[in-house]
């Protein structure tokens, strides 16, 4: 339980807010690269603002600047890209990379005018066919790449947009105990209604839950029923990366949850993985396959016999912003607790010129995250459980995937190598 | 959504006590008298209730009241300095996950009525 006015402080990301000024530390995927191969811009909504994100004709060099031209407020998504930036299509101010005013072509006398306007503008790059954009104070930090956006293997990524507040499904990061119920004995419950088989995976019950404040979030354990401190879900873990990642995996499939806050009632989220068996020789792949999953039926119903799917009703029907003055949390939900104090926290050394947590200012080649391997202790059940109980059962490649594991767990039994 | 006003002695003078038929609950049976010496005890604004006749507001209420306001390692304001502090619930505890914003201070805060202490076997 909080107050009000925490509640309010907590899922507030519009600019100049603590929160926004917080969340504006970090690097977002905000597009597909995908996205530009047939037009040059596109309109993004990030922390509650608008952006043109576009690509240029030649070098292929993405950059992000406000979406409305300081001039006369036209939308800059329907301009003229450049090799060094963008003209508003309208009158032609044209903005570089940073969003300075190079050019007014009809106050061309008026030199200082043009020096006057500075357009918002962020920084853009790719990774893992995915456009990310930083649009917080200057120096940027390096766009930190994780293991899971770089790591061989063959990537496939469900998302939608969600109406609620990213804060939310942050918290359901760390909440153990929610998998074991609406994973387990829920689903169960809606294969016994429906006529079909619920994965048993899920419905282990935790004997214990673990969470650890460590370099890049909040570190969660679990002792599952008939399980010891010496499995990996206890031994290694896996980890909420601060402030909107969280990193899982098992049964070689890696995934990182991503929840992109794109105002304070909306979230893209996406489900980002790599499947990477041992014994599997990965097919090459251009891009990794990106697909929308669905959460609601032709009714207007939560759709509900799939994992994520069941997330997003619990995320979903929580309210838009969830009323947290009114909320009443138990033992179990002590990760929860946790995590509003290390968003306070963090927004306070923001407030004193502080790096944020997870901020990372030298060039890297991959950052290893720890996450458990042996899954719940049920690897070939588990994989084939998450690929056909999950958002992948909407992946246009599906089917690959599923042969991959099975491939792959084929290849490692006639090779004595599957424990 | 309601605004709480000032409940302090000038409030109740000019008789802008509100009305709360929602009472809010005790951690401890009050008489009305107490609870509306507690009420006072209410910080200012800007804090606000959920919006009157909620079905929890009274435990929001308590929440407001009873949270912890210092910090028991450096006595500064818990969240003038930036801290939180998160209520749950164990039992017949009321837990507050606390942490400050001057000195750093984690821990936890526990409001009880009585104390059970489990004997070890002997």
């Amino acid at each position: 339980m909080l107050t009000v006015e925490q509640n309010e402080e907590l899922t507030s990301v519009g600019p100049g807010t603590p929160m926004g000024e917080l969340l504006r530390c970090y690097w977002y995927p905000i597009a597909f690269e995908e996205d530009f191969d047939s037009v040059p811009t596109k309109t993004v909504r990030l922390l509650g603002e608008n952006w043109t994100l576009f690509k240029t004709p030649k070098g292929g060099k993405y950059g992000i600047v406000a979406e409305h031209c300081p001039h006369r407020r036209a939308s800059l998504t329907y301009g003229v890209v450049h090799e060094d930036g963008i003209r508003c299509g309208y009158h032609g101010w044209k903005f570089d990379f940073d969003g300075h005013c190079v050019e007014q072509p009809a106050e061309s006398d008026n030199q200082n005018f043009r020096d006057r306007v500075q357009q918002k503008a962020g920084k853009a790059q790719t990774m893992a066919g995915m456009v990310w954009v930083y649009v917080g104070p200057s120096p940027a930090p390096e766009l930190p790449r994780f293991d899971v956006f770089v790591m061989d293997g063959v990537k496939d990524c469900g998302y939608t947009t969600l109406p609620c507040n990213w804060l939310q499904i942050m918290e359901n990061s760390v909440d153990p105990h929610h998998v074991e119920w609406l994973h387990g004995h829920y689903f169960e419950f809606l294969g016994q209604t429906h006529g079909f088989d619920a994965p048993k995976a899920f419905q282990k019950k935790h004997m214990k839950t673990g969470f650890e404040e460590m370099e890049w979030g909040i570190l969660k354990r679990r002792v599952l029923e008939g399980g010891t401190e010496e499995n990996d879900d206890w031994k290694i873990g896996h980890p909420l990366v601060f402030p909107y990642f969280m990193r899982v995996g098992g049964a070689g499939i890696n995934q990182m949850q991503i929840r992109v806050p794109v105002d304070n009632t909306t979230t893209w989220t996406l489900f980002f993985s790599t499947h990477s068996p041992k014994g599997a020789e990965p097919p090459k792949q251009e891009r990794p396959t990106f697909y929308e999953y669905l959460w609601k039926d032709d009714q207007g119903r939560f759709i509900t016999d799939y994992v994520e799917g069941q997330d997003t009703m619990a995320w979903v029907s929580q309210g838009a912003i969830i009323d947290r003055s009114q909320e009443h949390l138990g033992r179990s939900d002590a990760g929860v607790a946790m995590l509003r104090k290390m968003f306070k926290e963090n927004m306070k050394k923001v407030a004193e010129g502080e790096d944020p947590i997870g901020t990372i200012r030298e060039p890297h080649d991959r950052i290893d995250l720890p996450c458990e391997k042996d899954k719940f202790g049920a690897e070939r059940e588990f994989a084939n459980a998450w690929i056909t109980g999950g958002s992948m059962r909407y992946s246009p490649i599906k089917q690959e995937l599923l042969d991959l594991h099975e491939n792959a767990w084929a290849a490692r039994e006639s090779a004595g190598t599957s424990a | 959504m309601t605004c709480t006003r000032t409940r302090g002695l000038l409030a109740k003078a000019r008789g802008r006590v509100p009305d709360r038929s929602g009472q809010p609950v005790a951690d401890t049976p009050m008489s009305p008298g107490d609870r509306k010496a507690d009420l006072a005890a209410l910080p200012p604004d800007p804090h606000r209730l959920p919006p009157k006749g909620s079905w929890f507001g009274p435990d929001a209420e308590r929440h407001l009241l009873d949270r912890p306001k210092f910090c028991p390692m450096c006595a500064a304001d818990v969240e003038l300095g930036g801290g939180i502090s998160t209520e749950y619930w164990a039992a017949d505890l009321r837990v507050f996950m606390t942490w400050c914003g001057d000195c750093g201070w984690f821990g936890e805060i526990t409001r009880f009525d009585i104390v059970t202490i489990t004997e070890e076997e002997h």
